[in-house]
């Protein structure tokens, strides 16, 4: 500077400050980029897609499917009126075939293991080790069908663990029915709310809405279970279910007109797996046949 | 003696320690930008690596239920869970840290934490209604983890 201005050149030597305002902005340019960038590259690294999880609603849809399938193909293997075991696999195996390519597309192995069918307990899955009190149905206003069938009364409990059906409704018990085995045969106990209705013995067959026992009126049972149960709302329990196997037929309306139905004949138990990339579910499915849709 | 006369004076004016002052200036200056770049740095990953650990942590609350809402409803009625498995990928390291993730069965939280870095705690909560979550602690430089539901016990085992 000093030779500048010796020199006589004073004018020209205060160039330098837009040179150097020039680098300021250039500088604080830089350091804006820098931080606007790294910003970006930490947003799009952020983990926030990962959490998006379907697994249990194609679980549930595979439950749903394969139990309606069951039931289709026990109607489909029944349509002669007996039933027809190859009918009831090919109808199964074609099912697994669908499934497992539908399954595929959406990039899940889905593998279905038919079991055999199981002779059908009165527990709430059906089988030996199911819950033993449950609610069959609720708010039912009448039931036109109320059959009990027990083929082997070796598979009863005795007096001490007996099967017992209650009617309930909001204010209480209505009406039971209480099945044991005694000597080869089904001890049939009735009562109400207060008292013994009737005591009866049965071989196989108990038809509650039809007041018959084995097939046939005489020696004219009479349950009453119409009397005790007509106009209030009320719901089918069963206690101890598994201490007895047979079929049963439960059919009528609901308090809102709806019909409702239940009948187990058979119990199946399918093993399911379902497999994708990142999870896998094996769960067993008990189904009980014909089920509530016949 | 005027002001004005003695401003043209350079006479007590040494080039070198003025070039030291600046020198000295300007190392100042840009020890301080630096310094406060650097605490805007570190302030900037731990809020990174807390926004990360909650993903992580919802992320794993949300297997930890699907097990849950599962294994209940199969239970409901009357099935039975022979295996429930999921994979989980987490990264080794968040803003350049490995840590660790805590399974707390009696507080029933999810604890995050970052090695070498104590204000980098995150806490999240699971709930389950139907099984336990075996307490344990994962290392992240593992990277790959495996969530299983265990039948025999009702639990839910991660390693």
């Amino acid at each position: 500077m000093r030779i500048l201005k010796r020199g006589g050149m004073r004018k020209s030597d205060e160039h330098g400050q837009l040179l150097l305002v020039a680098g300021f902005a250039v500088g604080l340019g830089i350091v804006v980029l820098t931080i606007m960038l790294n910003n970006v590259i930490y947003a799009s690294n952020i983990a926030s897609e990962s959490s998006i999880d379907t697994s249990r609603y194609d679980m549930a849809n595979a439950i749903q499917m394969t139990s309606e399938t069951y039931e289709d193909a026990y109607r489909y293997a029944m349509k002669d009126g007996s039933f027809n075991s190859t009918s009831f696999e090919q109808y199964l195996d074609s099912y697994a075939k669908l499934a497992s390519k539908n399954y595929a597309i959406s990039g899940l192995t889905f593998n279905f293991e038919n079991n055999t069918l199981h002779e059908p307990y009165f527990s709430q899955n059906g089988l030996a080790n199911g819950k033993d009190n449950w609610t069959i149905a609720s708010n039912i206003n009448t039931t036109d069908v109320f059959v009990l069938e027990i083929p082997d009364t070796s598979k009863l409990g005795n007096s001490s663990n007996s099967m017992t059906i209650t009617i309930t409704n909001s204010s209480g018990f209505l009406w039971s029915i209480e099945l044991f085995s005694s000597s080869g045969s089904i001890n049939v106990t009735v009562s109400d709310q207060s008292s013994e209705i009737g005591t009866y013995i049965a071989s196989s067959q108990i038809n509650i809405t039809g007041n018959k026992i084995d097939f046939i009126t005489t020696p004219s049972p009479s349950f009453q279970f119409s009397d005790h149960t007509a106009g209030s709302n009320y719901s089918i329990n069963i206690l101890n279910g598994s201490n007895a196997v047979g079929y049963c037929t439960f059919a009528g309306h609901m308090t809102s007109g709806e019909q409702f139905t239940f009948v187990r004949h058979w119990v199946g138990n399918p093993v399911i797996t379902m497999h994708s990339s990142e999870m896998r579910i094996k769960r067993n499915l008990p189904i009980t046949l014909p089920g509530r849709n016949t | 003696m005027k002001l004005r006369n003695l401003h043209p004076d350079e006479n007590a004016v040494s080039i070198s320690i003025g070039f030291i002052l600046t020198f000295s200036i300007t190392v100042l200056m840009l020890v301080t930008v630096l310094s406060s770049f650097y605490s805007l740095m570190d302030q900037a990953q731990q809020t990174v690596t807390r926004d990360e650990f909650e993903i992580h942590g919802t992320d794993i609350t949300v297997r930890i239920a699907t097990i849950d809402t599962i294994v209940g409803s199969a239970t409901n009625s009357g099935s039975e869970i022979m295996e429930i498995t999921y994979k989980l990928s987490l990264p080794g390291k968040i803003a350049g840290k490995p840590y660790s993730i805590e399974f707390d069965n009696n507080t029933k939280d999810i604890v995050f934490l970052s090695d070498e870095r104590d204000e980098t705690i995150v806490k999240v909560p699971y709930y389950t209604d139907n099984v336990a979550v075996l307490s344990t602690t994962l290392y992240s430089l593992k990277e790959e983890y495996v969530i299983t539901y265990e039948p025999t016990t009702n639990t839910i085992q991660i390693f």
